[in-house]
């Protein structure tokens, strides 16, 4: 009879002892003698199952710590690869989990949308819009709760003479119903009614105030085109928390904004929404995608809605952010992989210790199961001292990692964190713990106890170690192909990324980019401007001034559209076209190069009012033949359409990132508040003095705040650099932690063989030979693996370089370079080994038995 | 003294717990048994005891079993019959001459 019908036969007579107390004694007698028996049940089931489970767990522990004890250097290489590999998948969790916070503190943050706009075709995309669209959709869309217009801006707010540049934004009094910034002090539902009123954060109204109460105070703003406007501070802010992707020191409203900021006719503010509850985006997506072609006569642009919490990770045009989240992710898990089985093939390989061990324990009555669960305990007790090394080893790097990649993570204990870290602890337990669990525990014990185990290699597998099968060689030999491989795929990636950063970085742009200062001129600035220009250049290390409307490097914030029209235009283009405004000596200070015609000169006073150049692209897009002299209109058939002559075609350069094409554009005269100002080479610090001590003397006041043209260039790849030093530590610590434990693998395997290479050097084998007998498997695993990583590394590196407009080409040396370090490595590790083991005398190997 | 049979003297508890089986005959399943057993000793026992230790005297083969119809007073579980085997029946017999040889030479507990 089956065991289940005997419990459901004993059930059944519980039921009928019920019933029989039940009828003799009353319900309450009944259920208590129910509950009795319950209860009295329960002890011994916990002794049976439980005590003597624990008993035996105790003793894995004593065993444990045992082995430890007895291999002190091969457990310091396991628990230190593992911890390594855990703080570094700790480490990333953190920024993971940093990264996926961002907006997620507001209260709305599932109905907050920012509105975007993209091209017919999705190739043109972009979040700067028409300042008064905000106000619009609000008042048109009943879908819609609330708008915001934002609007960054950098300038000063000053306080009893002292003042400090920040940066700020025009917003709408609504900003605060929508978002959740905690205030300090202050309403927030009034805090920005009053167009002469400011919200300041905590920060900020430190900096100013210092102790005194902030509120009701009058701070002066610097407007920049006008005198300085006075504003009430209505609110204190706590800080901006970090994973806000709006940061700003102050708030003031967007009433009092530039003029030109409030008309249709210009791209250059965020607008924020909020949706009824309830809504789903896709249609109000449908109902506002035509709001701007309405409102612009000829744009082909349709708005649709990004939800706040993609913004930080996601880019409009698809990746981002959200790349690095996924690559370093894996980053994370390949390290952890690759100590896992540095973990798997030290326990095998150390197992032949424990031979006898496990006979004894088969011959006294273990089963197979209970030997694999003391084998996985085992490996889970170390995975969790690792845990705790690893925390250690997070929280001590972390400060410095912060500061080397620029990223802003902090160990903050959350359960959650606990949790997933003793998750991700146990899991690498049980993944490094399974193999030599189940390979040491399905031994035969008679082989086992009787002592005559054959060879047991670390790569080559002669004989059997059991009677049955033991596919241990190959099992094994795969995991360190595995290793070979990732160690080779990292070299690999991180050669080839470093070539693309040198190509990024020394790419010929078109224009000089050294020793050019740039500074964004201030009012005071630009009422002196000529005189500051004077003034500068009477010194010798200063060769030539500029400006422009918008940086070099700026091309997102150009104001651009397809409304142009050339003499002998023959097609729409569907390219948009860049605007820039530059002045006289723009092309002599950037060492810039004119294809044809001429660049704009003081010599021609038409030049101001009709002159306009093109670069070779747009000239080629627009397919003019003999482009110069030929008339370019701007915005026409419209009131305000002007009529040009071309008077020169510049050489193209480089005006955005080298991710993509050089795009075409115009260039009218006209200046702007970016100035460039080009030293001579190896003068800089003494131009430097100069030019500060000369502005401070003529602009008392004004705070000169500079950088060079070439850091603000090398920021258009600060995602790429970081994934660059990402890569090379997860190169490092990968190759770190296969070599340590390639090394212990290989003082194990040659131990075990010390008796044979005596014999063989007593029968006449040289030390070369013996060397090469030692190193052969391992060279022949190498090149298994780069034939395994070259494909793996020439996609992934495909994949990213296709984000680039301007690439290296993958070559092939690159490949053949990175195997034959990680060769280089290799035989490094062991050679150590090898060649004691090769030069030894024979006869002290053999004599000590 | 010489042992006549290899059987092992039975335990108190498996003596009258045997007794009870075999008084019962037909009737002689879990709640039965155990009503019996409380009538017998005055005393309550513990629910799960009392399957160990049928389900021993059933290894050491004293005891059979078999399953019964589902009844609609048991909620539709089965019952299990108990029987004592001829072995059983042997240990009993045993059981009951060791009493009587252990009690022949004392003729009264009025002990002084």
């Amino acid at each position: 009879m089956k065991d289940y019908d005997k419990r459901f036969s004993s059930t059944g007579d519980f039921a009928e002892f019920y019933n029989y107390i039940f009828d003799k004694e009353g319900r309450t007698k009944a259920n208590l003698w129910c509950w009795f028996q319950v209860f009295s049940s329960v002890f011994p089931f916990l002794i049976f199952s439980v005590h003597w489970r624990l008993i035996m767990f105790k003793n894995y522990i004593k065993i444990t710590l045992r082995n430890i004890r007895k291999n002190v250097i091969h457990s310091f290489i396991n628990i230190s690869g593992l911890s390594i590999g855990l703080a570094c998948s700790l480490i990333i969790m953190l920024w993971v989990q940093h990264e996926l916070s961002y907006d997620r503190f507001h209260k709305n943050a599932d109905r907050l949308y920012r509105v975007v706009y993209s091209s017919d075709d999705g190739d043109v995309y972009g979040r700067y819009l028409p300042g008064p669209l905000a106000t619009y959709l609000r008042e048109h869309f009943p879908a819609i709760n609330n708008t915001t217009a934002f609007k960054s801006l950098e300038t000063k707010i000053s306080f009893d003479k002292k003042g400090f540049s920040s940066i700020g934004s025009y917003v709408d009094p609504s900003f605060f119903s929508m978002f959740s910034f905690p205030f300090e002090q202050g309403a927030p539902k009034t805090a920005l009614s009053d167009p002469s009123s400011v919200v300041i954060t905590k920060d900020l109204a430190a900096k100013l105030f210092g102790q005194d109460d902030p509120i009701g105070k009058i701070v002066s703003y610097y407007s920049g085109y006008s005198d300085d406007i006075p504003l009430t501070v209505t609110g204190i802010l706590k800080d901006i928390p970090q994973n806000s992707h709006l940061q700003f020191d102050f708030l003031v409203s967007f009433e009092i904004a530039y003029n030109w900021m409030k008309t249709w006719g210009n791209k250059n503010v965020f607008a924020y929404v909020l949706l009824e509850k309830n809504i789903i985006p896709e249609e109000v997506n449908q109902k506002i995608s035509g709001v701007l072609k309405a409102h612009k006569y000829d744009s082909n642009l349709n708005l649709h809605l990004q939800p706040i919490k993609r913004i930080h990770l996601h880019a409009l045009g698809g990746g981002g952010r959200i790349t690095y989240v996924y690559i370093f992710s894996m980053m994370a898990l390949l390290v952890l992989l690759i100590a896992c089985i540095n973990f798997m093939n030290l326990s095998t390989a150390q197992s032949e210790q424990r031979f006898k061990e496990i006979g004894i324990k088969k011959v006294v009555g273990s089963s197979r199961f209970q030997l694999t669960i003391q084998f996985l305990c085992e490996s889970m007790i170390l995975s969790l001292l690792s845990l705790i090394l690893a925390v250690f080893i997070a929280v001590l790097f972390l400060p410095s990692l912060n500061s080397m990649l620029g990223i802003q993570i902090d160990f903050k204990y959350t359960p959650n964190l606990f949790l997933n870290m003793i998750g991700i602890a146990l899991f690498a337990g049980v993944v490094s713990g399974s193999y030599p669990a189940f390979f040491l525990s399905s031994f035969h014990p008679v082989p086992l106890l009787k002592g005559n185990i054959p060879f047991f290699e670390l790569y080559r597998h002669k004989g059997k170690i059991t009677e049955g099968k033991s596919r241990s060689p190959l099992f094994r030999k795969t995991l360190v192909i595995i290793q070979f491989t990732l160690s080779i795929g990292f070299i690999g990636c991180i050669l080839f990324i470093n070539q693309q950063l040198h190509h990024l970085r020394n790419k010929d742009l078109g224009f000089d980019k050294e020793n050019i200062l740039v500074s964004k001129a201030t009012r005071g600035f630009l009422e002196k401007a000529s005189t500051i220009k004077q003034e500068l250049l009477n010194h010798p290390q200063v060769q030539s001034i500029a400006s422009s409307r918008f940086r070099m490097d700026t091309w997102e914030s150009t104001d651009f559209s397809s409304a142009f029209s050339w003499s002998g235009k023959n097609k729409e283009i569907e390219s948009l076209i860049g605007q820039n405004w530059v002045d006289y000596d723009f092309l002599k200070t950037l060492n810039l190069e004119m294809a044809e015609g001429r660049f704009f000169s003081r010599e021609f006073s038409s030049d101001p009012t009709d002159a306009v150049i093109l670069n070779e692209t747009a000239v080629r897009i627009m397919e003019i033949n003999e482009p110069l002299g030929k008339e370019f209109i701007f915005n026409p058939g419209s009131p305000n359409e002007r009529k040009k002559i071309i008077i020169g075609v510049i050489k193209d350069y480089h005006t955005e990132s080298l991710h993509r094409e050089i795009r075409p554009f115009v260039l009218e005269l006209g200046g702007g508040r970016n100035v460039y100002i080009k030293l001579q080479k190896g003068y800089i610090a003494e131009a430097l003095s100069y030019i500060e001590s000369k502005i401070k003397e003529i602009v008392p006041g004004e705070s000169f705040d500079y950088a060079f043209l070439d850091e603000y260039l090398d920021r258009l790849y600060k995602n790429e650099q970081l994934l660059g030093q990402l890569v090379r530590y997860g190169t490092f610590l990968v190759l770190f932690i296969s070599v340590v434990g390639m090394f212990s693998l290989a003082s194990f395997s040659i131990a075990r063989r010390t008796k044979e290479i005596g014999i063989r050097k007593l029968l006449g084998a040289s030390g070369s030979h013996i060397m090469f007998m030692l190193t052969k498997d391992l060279i022949n695993m190498v090149f298994f693996s780069i034939i395994a990583a070259s494909p793996i590394v020439y996609l992934l590196m495909k994949k990213w370089l296709n984000n680039f407009a301007y690439r290296i080409s993958l070559s092939v040396w690159i490949f053949i370079l990175s195997g034959l370090m990680a060769l280089a490595i290799a035989l490094l590790t062991v050679s150590y080994q090898s060649i004691k083991a090769a030069t030894a005398n024979p006869v002290d190997s053999l004599r000590y038995e | 003294m010489q042992c006549e049979s290899k059987m092992e003297i039975l335990t108190i508890n498996e003596e009258i717990l045997l007794i009870v089986v075999w008084q019962l005959k037909e009737n002689a399943y879990g709640f039965p048994i155990m009503k019996k057993v409380m009538e017998i000793t005055k005393k309550k026992i513990s629910y799960g005891s009392l399957y160990n230790s049928l389900n021993n005297l059933a290894r050491k083969g004293y005891l059979a079993f078999c399953k019964g119809e589902p009844t609609e007073v048991r909620g539709g579980k089965r019952k299990v019959y108990y029987t004592v085997t001829p072995q059983g029946k042997v240990a009993l017999k045993n059981a009951k001459q060791f009493h009587l040889n252990l009690w022949l030479n004392i003729p009264d507990l009025e002990l002084d």
